[in-house]
């Protein structure tokens, strides 16, 4: 390996290594040590006890319903995301309980609702679900 | 008194001062009004004391529109009429049903609720009813039990429904009228043709025949239809001896804008924990009053919505299977079993009374009011009744109005569930499907209504606000083929409020 090629290799190895968590996310694989994580907080809302057993086949619903909204984007930031979820960055984490239930009001005050297996769930309750079924 | 037309004579004449054509709820009621006073009253009753399958089968015709039960089934002909299987639900209009709606056509009332007042107080003692009071206020004082689900009131509130025994009228009823000297009633005398004079401006005689082949005539200062919106309409438009389109029928508006309350299980509503819902249930035969949730009328102006009601019933999973319409019985008399097998269950004490405090799932029902609509409407068939009176035949039409109207109620009683952190509602696939398109769950509450409708102008209806036709001096309906509009209330109550209202104005006119 000669010189220049050492060194452009280590260039490209360095910008997919800035790039790779976005990259990431974009492709909606999340961290595998989120999901029991993510069923612990559905459990905890308020509507945990529709979604303790319905998340999954929720989530896998409103996936099918916003293909084209994700496909290449970030579920939670992306356009659709925006719309319903201000203060939720899973970069970070999974955000505290009270913070995912002022967000799931401000969706009932705002008729930001989606309606999944026949249920009225506000847009945070559907993409958490979502979140829930990518983490595999 | 009363004759068994079978009884008399070929070609009897009977002369009276109101002839009252149908024995039911309007037309004992009506009856019982005149009980004790100079006048004479001919009530016409086309079966017996009890339910004749003959009798019946005259009910027999074509629903050729939406699916609906059985026209021999959906109303009783014989003494009490269809009050032989009410379930006694009673509610009055809201102050918005009489209103003219621009998003509603053909809505408005000739006059508003204030003027039914009176007479709803009244009708409450023949329904044998509790106070008359609909305010939930009223009833949360009264019932310590009584929580209201914790839902904005600007857009949802809990109207009240109050439950007769029911009332059986032909049971109730009979002795008053048998025993009355100035009221005659005439059993198994089927009115086949109501004669107007040349002119068409005033009713001469009404003609009855028998099964035994026997013809009558019954003369009256007055006429009333009291027979029930589809029989009072099949009576006009048969009655074309001197006007080919019927009586009352210049502008083409008898028989159209039948309205049904489209009744049908919607969605559930799932709560974490059980919530007190004393004020929302009902045990049959036992609850005397109960909540069903509506919107505010201020949301149905803003949201250009019909009026919608929602009740509960507490765990009953899974019934998007179940069509209420093909389940009920054909024909009245295994219906009138059916009842009669319901008050015998609650009689034995076998009908469970559910604990309004244990429950977390409930089944979501729902009551709407349905747009008066021209092309819903009761046409006569070619085919004839053995009495040689053609059939009528139903054409139940919905209109997108009508669907949209529920969906969005249910909408908003679904984001306000969520809102407030009561539950989540779920709601049913049909809602989502084209608004053209209903369930085979759909069905009515045996509530018909408009075929003859009240109107200031004789060009959208058939009665004026005095309930007479238009353009005959002496001739007039009583019932609920009179509304012009449905609300949601079942109409028991408000028909013979309606016809209390009509007795008062016959008074003043006779």
């Amino acid at each position: 390996m000669d010189r220049n090629t050492f060194l452009k290799n280590a260039l490209y190895l360095i910008i997919a290594g800035i790039t790779f968590p976005k990259w990431l996310l974009t492709l909606h694989i999340p961290f595998n040590s989120h999901k029991e994580e993510i069923r612990r907080l559905l459990s905890n809302l308020d509507s945990g006890f529709i979604l303790n057993n319905m998340a999954d086949e929720m989530g896998k619903e409103y996936l099918s319903m916003v293909k084209g909204e994700i496909s290449g984007i970030n579920l939670f930031t992306g356009s659709k995301g925006r719309q319903a979820i201000q203060k939720i960055n899973l970069e970070n984490g999974l955000p505290p309980l009270f913070m995912v239930q002022e967000e799931i009001k401000a969706d009932f005050e705002s008729n930001r609702l989606i309606r999944l297996r026949g249920w009225v769930l506000s847009e945070t309750e559907a993409m958490l679900c979502a979140y829930y079924n990518l983490t595999t | 008194m009363h004759v068994d037309a079978r009884t008399l004579p070929d070609g009897t004449q009977i002369e009276g001062d109101i002839c009252i054509i149908g024995a039911g709820a309007a037309g004992i009621s009506l009856a019982k009004e005149w009980g004790g006073r100079n006048e004479k009253i001919i009530l016409l009753e086309g079966g017996g004391f009890s339910i004749d399958a003959a009798v019946q089968n005259l009910n027999h015709g074509e629903n050729i529109g939406q699916n609906y039960f059985t026209l021999q089934s959906a109303r009783l002909r014989f003494f009490g009429g269809t009050t032989g299987h009410w379930a006694g639900f009673c509610s009055t209009l809201d102050n918005i049903d009489f209103e003219k709606r621009e998003w509603v056509p053909l809505s408005g009332w000739p006059f508003g609720l204030n003027e039914l007042d009176p007479f709803y107080s009244r009708a409450h003692k023949i329904l044998e009813l509790g106070p008359y009071n609909y305010d939930v206020e009223f009833w949360k004082n009264n019932e310590k039990n009584y929580v209201e689900l914790p839902l904005d009131e600007n857009k949802l509130r809990t109207k009240m429904w109050q439950f007769s025994p029911p009332t059986r009228f032909g049971s109730v009823y009979r002795d008053d009228i048998v025993d009355s000297e100035n009221v005659t009633l005439y059993s198994y005398a089927n009115v086949c043709n109501i004669e107007a004079n040349e002119a068409v401006n005033n009713i001469d005689s009404v003609q009855i025949k028998t099964h035994q082949g026997r013809n009558l005539e019954v003369s009256a200062k007055y006429y009333v239809l009291a027979c029930g919106a589809i029989q009072a309409a099949r009576l006009l438009l048969a009655s074309n001896s001197r006007s080919d389109n019927g009586l009352g029928n210049d502008r083409d508006r008898v028989g159209r804008c039948f309205m049904e309350h489209p009744e049908v299980n919607t969605g559930y509503l799932a709560l974490p924990s059980p919530f007190p819902m004393h004020l929302y249930l009902q045990t049959i035969f036992v609850t005397k009053q109960r909540g069903e949730i509506t919107l505010t009328e201020e949301n149905q102006k803003n949201e250009k919505l019909l009026n919608c009601s929602i009740s509960l019933t507490p765990n009953r999973s899974n019934q998007e299977a179940e069509a209420w319409i093909n389940i009920f019985p054909d024909e009245a008399q295994v219906t009138l079993e059916l009842w009669q097998e319901i008050e015998r269950q609650f009689e034995a004490g076998e009908i469970p009374h559910p604990d309004p405090t244990d429950h977390t799932e409930y089944l979501l029902f729902t009551r709407s009011e349905q747009q008066p609509n021209p092309a819903s409407r009761v046409v006569l068939s070619r085919e004839k009744d053995a009495l040689g009176v053609p059939r009528a035949n139903l054409n139940w039409q919905l209109t997108e109005l009508d669907k949209r109207s529920i969906r969005k109620t249910y909408e908003i009683l679904a984001q306000e569930v969520g809102r407030v952190g009561l539950g989540r509602v779920k709601l049913m696939d049909w809602l989502y499907e084209d608004d053209n398109e209903w369930p085979s769950i759909l069905g009515g509450g045996w509530h018909h209504m408009g075929t003859t409708r009240m109107s200031t102008s004789p060009n959208d209806g058939v009665v004026d606000e005095n309930c007479r036709v238009h353009g005959i001096s002496n001739l007039f309906v009583a019932g609920s083929a009179t509304f012009p509009t449905s609300g949601v209330a079942n109409p028991t109550l408000t028909l013979v409020a309606m016809t209390l209202r009509l007795s008062d104005h016959l008074k003043t006119i006779i």
